[in-house]
């Protein structure tokens, strides 16, 4: 009796195994597609990558600084057309970052501790534009309107204007920074996407 | 004191904006620009490959992750991708040598939740150099993702009890008739 029942477990575990692999196939989901759309790619190509105001000398509060708004040239590679977003972050010194800090502002006023980061792509009607923080919601203000899009293989020139903020503190009617001789960095985050 | 801490500190009291690195240019480029993977079930699984090319004369170290684009700046029709812990990168972070390429492998695994049936969303998978210049390029994938049915766990699972227990009871009604037999 005891072996009989054994048995039929046993008879009814190799039914299974022998089933479920079927019931499994058969469950409607269909196959999965995966489509690299058209083999389509792109490359963005940035020249120059940097930027010293006054040729890396110092700079001093509430000045506005600029280059030429062919200063840099952005190219677009490969197949499709791209959208662009421009945003910037806080700039911070190099070696101490916790220590002394410019906030990017967000109105395009300057003041202690804020500063200013505009663009302008050549021949954009919008003129300069107010760069905005760079944030995990956002990648940015558009680069360029689409009536400029370069499209693939096109380039698009831009410049760039900073604006310092006020002075931490003023001694004999003269504006200072509340760190001297020092060097403050920041960086502008271009992204690019397909369109 | 105060006033003469600021003295030494302010003898030139003028910054700079400056970046670290002399690179003057940079190139880099991604394949595909877009990916579209149809009918992924709930509790399915896939993995495709993208491309990094990387044309500069110096390797560049790249971060992979996810981010969640605003509806204007998604395709038409597509929703937010709920969770971007359900996407991995192999590797996470990669170096590309330069004037060369590198495969990244990206997993995209769906909960088996049927709530995840039926969906039309977009991810982006971005590509963002490590090595920071003051100009920098953050290259995005478009991800879009359709869910597809799903199984359903209700009907599998009754069919495979049914299954069972109609195997037991067929050994059970050979043993009980074979045993009646031998006993006459």
């Amino acid at each position: 009796m005891k072996a009989g029942i054994i048995s039929m477990l046993l008879a009814t575990i190799l039914a299974l195994v022998v089933c479920l692999p079927v019931v499994a196939q058969d469950d409607g989901s269909g196959t999965i597609t995966i489509t690299m759309t058209g083999a389509s790619e792109f490359s963005i190509n940035l020249e120059p990558t940097e930027w010293k105001p006054v040729g890396g000398e110092a700079v001093t509060p509430n000045t506005l600084y600029e280059t030429a708004t062919t200063w840099c040239t952005l190219t677009v590679g490969g197949n499709c057309n791209v959208n662009a977003y421009v945003a910037g972050e806080d700039a911070v010194w190099v070696e101490d970052p916790s220590a002394y800090s410019w906030t990017l502002s967000s109105n395009g006023e300057n003041d202690i501790g804020v500063y200013v980061l505009w663009f302008k792509v050549k021949d954009d009607e919008r003129g300069y534009v107010l760069i905005p923080e760079l944030s995990q919601d956002s990648p940015g203000v558009d680069f360029y309107p689409s009536s400029l899009s370069p499209g693939p293989d096109g380039a698009k020139q831009f410049g760039l204007k900073l604006l310092t903020p006020e002075a931490d503190f003023a001694k004999d009617g003269v504006g200072y920074f509340s760190v001297g001789d020092a060097t403050v960095e920041t960086h502008v985050t271009i992204s690019a996407v397909a369109a | 004191m105060k006033q003469t801490t600021y003295l030494i500190w302010l003898i030139v009291a003028l910054v700079a904006i400056v970046s670290p690195s002399i690179a003057q240019a940079q190139h880099i480029g991604i394949a595909p620009a877009e990916v579209r993977i149809d009918n992924l079930a709930p509790g399915e699984e896939t993995e495709f490959e993208f491309l990094i090319r990387n044309k500069d004369d110096s390797a560049h170290t790249f971060s992979l992750s996810t981010f969640y684009p605003e509806e204007s700046e998604r395709r038409e029709g597509r929703a937010k991708f709920p969770d971007g812990s359900w996407i991995s990168f192999s590797p996470q972070s990669v170096e590309v040598e330069a004037n060369s390429d590198t495969k990244v492998k990206v997993s995209v695994a769906i909960p088996s939740d049927r709530k995840w049936a039926g969906k039309e969303w977009e991810i982006w998978l971005r590509v963002s150099p490590e090595d920071k210049e003051f100009l920098v390029v953050n290259y995005y994938i478009r991800l879009l993702v359709s869910t597809g049915q799903g199984l359903e766990a209700g009907p599998k699972i009754g069919l495979i009890v049914g299954i069972a227990v109609a195997v037991f009871l067929l050994g059970y009604g050979v043993y009980y008739f074979r045993r009646r037999a031998k006993a006459k």
